[in-house]
């Protein structure tokens, strides 16, 4: 479930920064952002780094700020260690909010820190088709026909 | 509509074949006539026509269309990536298999340092194509809750109405635009300025 709702805000997040890696390895971004990959591991996937603005966000359900802070810094300091500079991304960057249905869910998104976008979940009343009521004939579909001798 | 079968499978392996030919493309400098192998119908088989990654990792097959622009952007030199993307980007206007691995991935990349009548050929060519993309809209992905819709991802299009002059915040209050909807938006828009 966070792999495709993080993905989702970052396509969303790429519409108006169409520059930044979506859940992409390191084994892609730094070798394109001219850094060593020899000193990161390169199967590690930052959720959203924007070459543009020279930023990274981390994305994770609310209440686990905390964790996305520290994932932030960490990639943060793994980019440095590659020879490339980034910073954490500004909570009011366009494409940090907003919000998507999901299978029971509304998805709402937003960015309260910077470098961190959470999210939350709550559910949403699904249409559920009902059979419509009225006049009926018997003998018409839906309608059982009157068994002789029964009561 | 036919996409090359090299396309067609689970994700890591349509990027192994895809960064081999993206090498060769690159290597050969044949960014408009390269030959990707064998097309397949897409109503023959199952899958979808992906315009970006997968929201989750799967097992199943689909037509990995964004891959082929990424693989040539990862494989060009740096100070070629643009420039390599552009010339392939407009050799692949015309045919609709090539054309559809332009609509995501980082084919942008090919419109980002070009002249906005560049970027208008590139939503002329998606306007030629529209009809019959709309007619399999339904196969288009990743589809998010259940709902397959090109448009919502289509982002070369999208970065191709920003070059002409619409900022993003006025393109996102009309989501679902069709391409021809979306220029006249542009050309209402530069009027007005």
């Amino acid at each position: 479930m966070g792999t495709f709702i993080g993905r989702e805000i970052g396509r969303r997040y790429q519409l108006f920064h169409p520059g930044a890696f979506n859940d992409a390895p390191l084994a892609r971004i730094v070798p394109r952002l001219g850094g060593d990959i020899s000193k990161v591991n390169p199967l590690e996937r930052p959720d959203i780094v924007d070459p543009d603005t020279a930023t990274l966000y981390e994305i994770k359900p609310e209440g686990r700020e905390l964790d996305a802070m520290k994932d932030a810094s960490y990639y943060q300091n793994q980019l440095k260690n590659a020879g490339i500079s980034v910073q954490l991304g500004p909570s009011d960057a366009d494409g940090t909010m907003g919000s998507f249905d999901w299978q029971l869910y509304h998805v709402n998104y937003r960015s309260n820190f910077p470098g961190v976008i959470t999210y939350s979940l709550s559910y949403r009343p699904l249409a559920v088709p009902f059979p419509a009521f009225g006049p009926v004939e018997e003998g018409s579909a839906g309608v059982l026909p009157l068994l002789e001798g029964v009561p | 509509m036919n996409i090359p079968s090299l396309l067609l499978g689970r994700a890591g392996q349509v990027e192994t074949r895809v960064r081999k030919v993206a090498a060769s493309i690159v290597h050969a400098n044949r960014f408009a006539d390269f030959d990707l192998g064998p097309l397949v119908d897409t109503a023959t088989v199952s899958g979808m026509i992906l315009v970006d990654q997968e929201s989750s990792p799967s097992n199943e097959s689909h037509f990995h269309c964004y891959m082929l622009s990424s693989g040539l952007a990862d494989v060009s030199p740096q100070a070629e990536i643009r420039k390599n993307l552009n010339k392939w980007l407009m050799g692949s206007l015309d045919t609709q298999w090539r054309f559809m691995c332009t609509l995501g991935g980082e084919a942008w990349l090919g419109l980002d340092q070009s002249e906005p009548v560049v970027a208008r050929l590139y939503v002329e060519a998606a306007i030629r194509h529209w009809p019959a993309m709309k007619l399999e809209n339904h196969r288009f992905g990743p589809p998010l809750d259940g709902q397959s819709d090109v448009l919502r991802y289509w982002r070369t299009l999208f970065f191709a109405v920003g070059k002409l002059g619409l900022p993003a915040k006025e393109r996102m209050k009309a989501p679902g635009l069709e391409p021809r909807a979306l220029l006249d938006l542009v050309d209402k828009w530069n009027a007005t300025r």
